[in-house]
């Protein structure tokens, strides 16, 4: 890892500072995508999905500007998930609403408070997927066309080597290494994004 | 860093790359060497270094084919557009919802230097604390030329016109009170629609910001707070004026002095406003809070001798007795629990003070002082003595008269009484603070007090007798053989820090079968082969016609309920059951029911799970006017329970707070229409609540009363079921689409459209809704319900 990575300051802790705008655009950019996804699974209209994913960011940002992340609570993608539930919550509250105001909060109160286990497990599989995608998105111009080319040709559509090598002009090994290199690049950079790192927690304790 | 094979100090052949030419070939940014690329080519090993060192292996094909980029819809791309453009800062005060402070109430310009405003008239010179009721200003009452407390009622509560006519009318008679334990009410007004009160501006602290600050309060300095206090509230309680919320925060001491002054007579009414209280809300302070109050009943004066009471054994122990995790468990403990004399938890508190706080902290109204002025009294009294250095009037203790007889004995012995006491009470102290362990695993507690420690369980059980207390002092499971009892009352409890639990391994008989009252406490109850995970308990299959009749069958063999091999029969005899857990491992097919109960007028289920995947949970045969009751429990089993009328009275249920998974609230096969229900706040994750089994008679739904309730994953006819009479609940579907499909209640017709599945799911009806084994025993599924419902 290299000293700049070492030293850069995590996503979570970076937007709690309020005026990191960079790192406030990173976090809507890696997370936005991931909630309004979930909320089209949940059979919303794309103009609601996103308006929704919106609702939520803004509440993400106002709960960690006061500190109240709490790991003790969980980790931070069931956090999110808890967010988003509740707005999804609201949402339907207020479009299944037929004029009579009781029982409001006692939705979002029980909605919030429980995931089943399979939306749990899709929302794991959502999150995981879209920080990959969004690594790959983001570390995919620090590469040589034929880097990436020779990582996508055996890691992603899983051709033989030699087929993709041959087709690039490159060694064999070479093609190992530059599939090597991009995926400890990726890695690397899902693990500065990982909210859910000790370290981060850490920070987050005192909360 | 990933393990490569060269970590296991194997020396690696010659030519090979070593772990930092890997790592720089991986992580470095310069073209690669032809040299190292032949190596990495021709060398396998170095190869599956190399790509251990990235980790290719948990990042290949399935994982990464998914992740091909699709262009952003455009409402998605506008909505992350306008956010990035947006700095994160300018939505913290948009997240701050409800009550967080002076913001919320709307404040005239400031007309003098220095002040932050001006509320009816006053200038408002700053926020002095903010709470659930509303926020206290420190101001200027410019005609009069001085410094006052302004409350005013928080704004969400102040929209519902019961809270504010509330807060007036109380503000108004608490206003008529003049004593010098009192806090000075100077004016009642509205302004802009929010009630306020202009208050005696109070310098000093409160007596909980006393305590926190100080550690517990000295005994004279409970006597004085007491006897002060008591006064306060003798004088308001003359103009027939209940507090209602006696608590420390509402105890203020004068800077210097310390005067007691009381503050917010009667306020809590104002949130007690059913139209404002949100569910799961109760008003006043559930810790201090009287039996009576806790339970919703018409209280008197008296209420506030319990609460101060309480609010005295805090200071002088600096433990709250009846505080616990959730606000229900806290109000139970109120109802039930007696707590240990304070003297125990602090030495330095006479014995006399113990008694005079339990009388204060009576459960039974009659069993109190009759007014504050007699506690005053009895404090002053306590005092007097105490600096004297003499025992307090025998007239104010409940157990003087064993102590007097004590004066007559040799003061020799008095002095190795005395001895002994003390030594005792520090033990007392010690083994509060950390369980001792205890060799022998079966404890009796007698009536008496006396604790005999027993190794034999057939032994410890051979001698217990009706009210002694059998405790299980170990943790974890252990092989216990059944008991059979007969004219007792049984009372089994984990010992103080043990968490027990009994492996019942017998299968053709129930672990325990009495004809008396039982109740356990704290005790983890499993049937033999469920794991620590309860593993073994099957996923039931689909709600098919073959299951049904299954479930069918193992009713009807049921129905004659014969004790088999349950884990808890009783027949006859209150049951109750409190922070207890029962795992059985039975199926469908085989006919476990882990509680069977006949006859048994009053039966409680408090704070406890039921991990059941066969039939029902409890069964339950009951005779007219029998209650059946669960409280803040979690039931998982095919039904929470399986009923049958002994005969042609009514027996009725009533649950809240509750979480039941599986496919029905009720089986009954027969007397269902004998059966009267309640329930609130209940998660009903069944796919049929409401009805019994295919071709039997049902509850009848229309004896059930049920208010905010949510019922989760019910299947689409179940819906349609769901009785008229539910008011505020809900239906949704989390499994399948996380929508609130259709509200129930306000007396709206339900109808079929409501609860349409849009159609994407419709295939997906039919799958699994009972119990899953995730959710099941102490895993991570397990750990996060436990927490969400503490928080709740």
């Amino acid at each position: 890892m290299s000293p700049a990575d070492a030293t850069r300051p995590s996503l979570l802790i970076a937007i709690r500072d309020v005026g990191n705008q960079s790192a406030w655009s990173e976090f809507v950019v890696l997370y936005t995508p991931l909630v309004f996804r979930h909320c089209m699974r949940r059979g919303l209209q794309e103009a609601d999905a996103a308006d929704v994913a919106q609702e939520v960011m803004k509440s993400v940002a106002g709960s960690i500007a006061r500190f109240e992340y709490d790991r003790r609570k969980g980790s931070f993608r069931s956090w999110l998930l808890t967010v988003t539930r509740n707005k999804l919550a609201n949402f339907f509250t207020r479009r299944a609403r037929r004029g009579d105001e009781t029982g409001e909060t006692s939705v979002q109160e029980l909605v919030g408070s429980e995931a089943s286990p399979s939306e749990s497990a899709d929302w794991e599989r959502e999150y995981e997927s879209r920080v990959l995608s969004w690594a790959m998105e983001q570390v995919k111009a620090e590469f040589q066309e034929g880097t990436w080319r020779a990582f996508w040709g055996t890691a992603v559509e899983e051709r033989a080597v030699a087929e993709v090598a041959a087709e690039l002009g490159m060694s064999a090994g070479a093609v190992y290494i530059a599939r090597s290199r991009v995926i400890a690049r990726i890695r690397r950079r899902v693990a500065e994004v990982d909210l859910d790192d000790p370290m981060v927690q850490a920070a987050f304790g005192a909360g | 860093m990933n393990p490569s094979p060269s970590a296991d100090h194997h020396p690696l052949p010659a030519g090979c790359l070593s772990d930092a030419d890997l790592e720089g070939l991986v992580c470095g940014q310069a073209s690669v060497s032809v040299l190292a690329a032949r190596h990495v080519e021709e060398c396998a090993l170095c190869r599956a270094r190399m790509e251990g060192l990235a980790g290719t292996g948990s990042l290949q094909g399935s994982a990464l084919r998914a992740l091909e980029p699709t262009p952003l819809p455009a409402p998605l791309a506008a909505a992350m557009d306008a956010l990035c453009r947006t700095p994160p800062s300018s939505m913290t005060e948009r997240a701050v919802e409800g009550w967080g402070g002076a913001g919320d109430v709307p404040l005239d310009a400031p007309a003098r230097p220095g002040a932050l405003g001006v509320f009816a008239g006053y200038d408002i010179l700053e926020a002095v604390a903010s709470g659930g009721m509303g926020v206290v200003f420190k101001g200027y009452d410019r005609s009069l030329q001085r410094i006052v407390a302004l409350k005013v009622l928080a704004p969400a509560l102040a929209a519902s016109s019961v809270a504010r006519v509330r807060f007036l009318r109380e503000a108004r008679a608490a206003a008529a009170v003049n004593h010098e334990h009192v806090v000075a009410i100077h004016a009642v007004g509205e302004e802009k629609g929010l009630p306020y009160l202009v208050m005696q501006f109070i310098a000093g602290r409160s007596l909980q910001a006393r305590v926190e600050a100080t550690g517990p309060l000295r005994p004279e300095e409970v006597l004085r707070v007491g006897s002060q206090a008591a006064y306060g509230l003798a004088a308001a309680h003359n103009q027939g004026l209940i507090h209602r919320d006696v608590k420390p925060g509402n105890i203020l001491l004068e800077n210097s002095v310390e005067r007691v002054k009381i503050t917010d007579f009667g306020l809590a009414r104002a949130a007690d406003a059913t139209d404002v209280t949100r569910p799961g809300v109760v008003a006043g302070t559930p810790e201090f809070m009287a039996p009576e109050q806790a339970r919703g009943e018409r209280l008197d004066h008296r209420a506030d001798l319990f609460a101060l009471g309480t609010v005295l054994y805090t200071v002088a122990t600096g433990v709250s007795p009846f505080r616990a995790d959730s606000t229900p468990a806290t109000l139970r403990n109120v109802c039930e629990h007696r707590p240990r004399p304070i003297h125990e938890l602090n030495p330095q508190q006479p014995r006399w003070l113990s008694d005079i706080l339990e009388r204060l902290m009576a459960q039974r109204p009659e069993d109190r002082y009759p007014d504050a002025r007699t506690v005053a009294q009895a404090f002053e009294q306590g005092l007097v003595r105490l600096q004297s250095g003499r025992r307090p009037d025998p007239g104010t203790s409940t157990h003087e008269g064993n102590r007097q007889e004590a004066r007559r004995v040799p003061p020799s012995i008095v002095m190795v009484v005395a001895v002994a006491l003390v030594v005792l009470g520090m033990l007392v102290v010690l083994w509060g603070r950390r369980p001792v362990p205890a060799r022998a695993p079966f404890r009796i507690v007698r009536t008496g007090g006396v604790v005999e420690d027993s190794t034999n369980w057939t032994e410890a059980l051979a001698t217990l007798r009706s009210g002694d207390i059998l405790e299980l002092a170990w943790d974890g499971p252990r092989v216990v053989s059944p008991i059979e009892s007969t004219g007792r009352v049984l009372h089994l409890r984990a010992a103080a820090g043990r968490r027990p639990v009994v492996v019942h391994a017998t299968r053709t008989r129930p672990w325990l079968i009495t004809d008396a009252s039982l109740r356990m406490e704290g005790i983890e109850l499993r049937s033999a082969g469920t794991g620590p995970r309860g593993e073994s308990i099957p996923r039931p299959g689909p709600m098919n016609r073959q299951a049904i009749d299954s479930a069918r069958r193992s009713l009807e063999r049921n129905r004659t309920h014969e004790p088999g091999h349950q884990l808890l029969v009783c027949q006859g005899g209150d049951f109750t059951l409190v922070n207890c857990r029962l795992v059985t491992a039975s199926s469908v097919d085989e006919v476990e029911v882990p509680i069977l109960l006949r006859n048994c007028p009053w039966v409680r289920l408090l704070n406890s799970e039921l991990l059941h995947a066969g039939g029902p949970a409890i069964s339950w045969k009951a005779s007219n006017g029998d209650r059946l009751q669960l409280s803040n429990c979690v039931v998982m089993a095919r039904s929470a329970f399986f009923f049958a009328a002994a005969d042609d009275g009514v027996a009725e249920f009533e649950l809240d707070q509750c979480t039941f998974v599986g496919t029905f609230l009720i089986a009954s096969l027969s007397g269902g229409e004998s059966l009267r229900g309640r329930g609130s706040h209940n998660v009903l994750s069944l796919r049929r609540p409401w009805v019994g089994l295919p071709g039997a008679s049902g509850p009848g739904r229309q004896r059930w009363q049920g208010q905010a309730n949510v019922y989760d994953r019910v299947g689409v006819d179940a819906g349609l079921q769901i009785p008229p009479t539910e008011r505020g609940s809900l239906l949704l579907d989390l499994g399948l689409d996380a929508q609130v499909r259709a509200r129930v209640g306000a007396g709206k017709p339900v109808r079929p459209e409501d609860f349409a599945l849009p159609a994407m799911h419709s295939t997906r009806l039919g799958e699994t809704a009972g119990i899953l084994p995730e959710w099941v025993g102490p895993g991570p599924g397990w750990e996060r319900w436990r927490a969400l419902k503490a928080e709740r």
